[in-house]
């Protein structure tokens, strides 16, 4: 498989939203450990929001489509969530040339998301924040797209499994942002919810391959 | 969880519909998230904007209306509102004035003022943002979040802002009112999430935690429960610390209740720091002590104490007029 389609990337929305409307007490529960006990309210409402913004944007062109997704997420009102998940999807819209796209146009596609989360989140590596999941899982999709077999299931296949890797991680991670900062090394054997969260959305989008 | 909601999932449009209701008078909603004044201030007078989550009831929303906020973007429960509804806040007072955007220092409330500040500047709105950051922790190199200090800029750059002040002055009020405020929180008791009824944090029984933050969402440190005047003295004592404060100095004093400590334990609390601060010479010129901003069912106080000059002094006495806090 090398071709990368619209209709993919919008069944991978949906089965994210589905797969945190599962998940997203176990995030809560997750999160009152070093925060305030509501990342999973926050990413089930931002996830059906993706979902809702899917079924109506979907027969758009794929980058109006994606920004269309974002505007949804930024008026989710979730706190950091909203900016973060909204400045990711914006993002996806500033490399989405067409709506099928090659492996290397695939991978750009993501980094491009990547980039737009960077730019609001300032996180790096190892802060315990979804970036620990978030930016392996992105790197090894685009790695495995552009330097590797070019084939999409086998790529998607290992960034889901690297974005679990860094979700496991955080466990050993003191906290840089968010409430869980003031916790300090309180919070080492606690995995980030945020992290946990984009582990499995991207989970949920190798599923769906 | 025993509290009288209905759906979990709509508690912030349902309980601003009711603050509306119960103050007509004072604030309005806009498009379900925007608490606005009622009766909007003459439009060459600098608006005074901010925004935060809600379940901290009176705060932030509940300090909307005459000679303290003119609109306040709502998010959801303890989450702060996305961009675009701040953003649209401030379209909602755009004036050639401009505006001061009071943000609290919380990740999400820093990260949705920088986007919409930035998309505002974009569409030729003027603004000025001013991050508080007073909290006291437990170590000095740790930056504080912002608590109920937020409630000194609504009410004296609001005040400011009434009397015709221009935006430069109102910021550099702004300035010196976060540089000279701290707040310190102790926690009794957790609070209840609303939404999911999950409890935030642990605590033991027989506990307390200084420097609880907000939320309880921990950070501090505990120890077990002591008296009022034992408690306000480690409280206080850190306070005048961080600020330096001497003999002399005045201040003003706020204690407030973050839900389930009662206003007989509030009154007690101010006495207890009326007395500490008194014996050191420092003077209380102004307080309030009350419900200024809460956190559910979470026990404990923030003692909220503001170094006040000549100039803070009589923007704290003048008049307002909002759901939250009122003077005539």
């Amino acid at each position: 498989m090398s071709v990368f389609t619209k209709t993919q990337f919008a069944a991978m929305l949906k089965a994210a939203a589905a797969k945190i409307a599962d998940e997203h007490e176990s995030l809560s529960a997750l999160d009152a450990a070093t925060g305030d006990g509501d990342h999973g309210v926050t990413i089930h409402r931002t996830m059906q929001a993706v979902d809702a913004a899917t079924d109506e944007n979907v027969d758009k062109p794929l980058s109006d489509f994606v920004k269309a997704v974002a505007m949804k997420v930024m008026m989710c009102d979730g706190g950091s969530t909203s900016p973060l998940l909204g400045s990711f999807f914006m993002g996806f819209g500033n490399a989405a040339p067409a709506d099928e796209l090659t492996p290397e146009q695939t991978a750009a596609f993501f980094e491009a998301a990547l980039a737009g989360f960077y730019g609001i989140s300032k996180a790096e590596l190892g802060d315990k924040t979804m970036m620990d999941s978030m930016r392996p899982a992105i790197e090894t999709l685009a790695s495995e797209l552009t330097d590797g077999s070019g084939d999409i299931k086998a790529a998607f296949d290992a960034a889901a499994a690297a974005a679990a890797e860094g979700a496991e991680k955080t466990k050993e991670y003191v906290a840089k942002f968010g409430r869980a900062r003031t916790m300090g090394e309180r919070a080492i054997g606690h995995q980030d919810a945020g992290a946990t969260s984009i582990m499995h959305i991207f989970n949920a989008f190798a599923s769906t391959l | 969880m025993k509290k009288f909601i209905n759906d979990p999932n709509n508690l912030t449009n349902e309980l601003l519909q009711g603050m509306a209701l119960a103050y007509p008078r004072k604030v309005k909603i806009v498009d379900e998230k925007l608490v606005v004044r009622a009766e909007a201030k003459s439009s060459d007078k600098v608006a005074v904007v901010s925004l935060g989550g809600t379940g901290h009831e009176p705060a932030v929303q509940g300090f909307v209306g005459k000679g303290m906020l003119d609109v306040c973007a709502a998010g959801d429960i303890w989450a702060a509102p996305g961009p675009p509804t701040l953003l649209a806040a401030m379209k909602e007072v755009n004036r050639e004035a401009g505006m001061l955007l009071v943000t609290l220092n919380h990740a999400g409330d820093v990260m949705s003022a920088n986007m919409a500040k930035q998309m505002a500047e974009a569409e030729g709105i003027k603004v000025v943002e001013i991050l508080t950051t007073e909290e006291v922790r437990p170590t000095a190199d740790e930056e504080g979040r912002g608590l109920g200090g937020c409630f000194f800029i609504y009410k004296i750059c609001g005040a400011a802002a009434e009397q015709g002040k221009s935006l430069d002055e109102i910021a550099a009020l702004a300035n010196k009112i976060n540089d000279n405020m701290a707040t310190i929180a102790v926690l009794s008791e957790l609070a209840t999430h609303p939404s999911t009824g999950g409890v935030c944090g642990t605590l033991g029984d027989d506990e307390m935690e200084i420097c609880a933050g907000q939320h309880g969402e921990g950070g501090g440190v505990v120890m077990p429960m002591a008296s009022s005047k034992e408690t306000v003295k480690i409280l206080a004592d850190k306070i005048v610390e961080k600020k330096g404060l001497k003999s002399g100095d005045e201040i003003i004093l706020i204690i407030n209740g973050s839900g389930k400590t009662t206003l007989m334990e509030q009154y007690i609390a101010f006495k207890d720091a009326s007395d500490y601060f008194t014996d050191k010479g420092i003077k209380i010129v102004g307080g309030h002590a009350s419900e200024v901003l809460t956190v559910q069912e979470a026990g404990g106080y923030q003692m909220i104490v503001l170094k006040a000059d000549a100039e803070i002094k009589e923007l704290w006495e003048a008049p307002c007029d909002t759901p939250g806090y009122t003077v005539q």
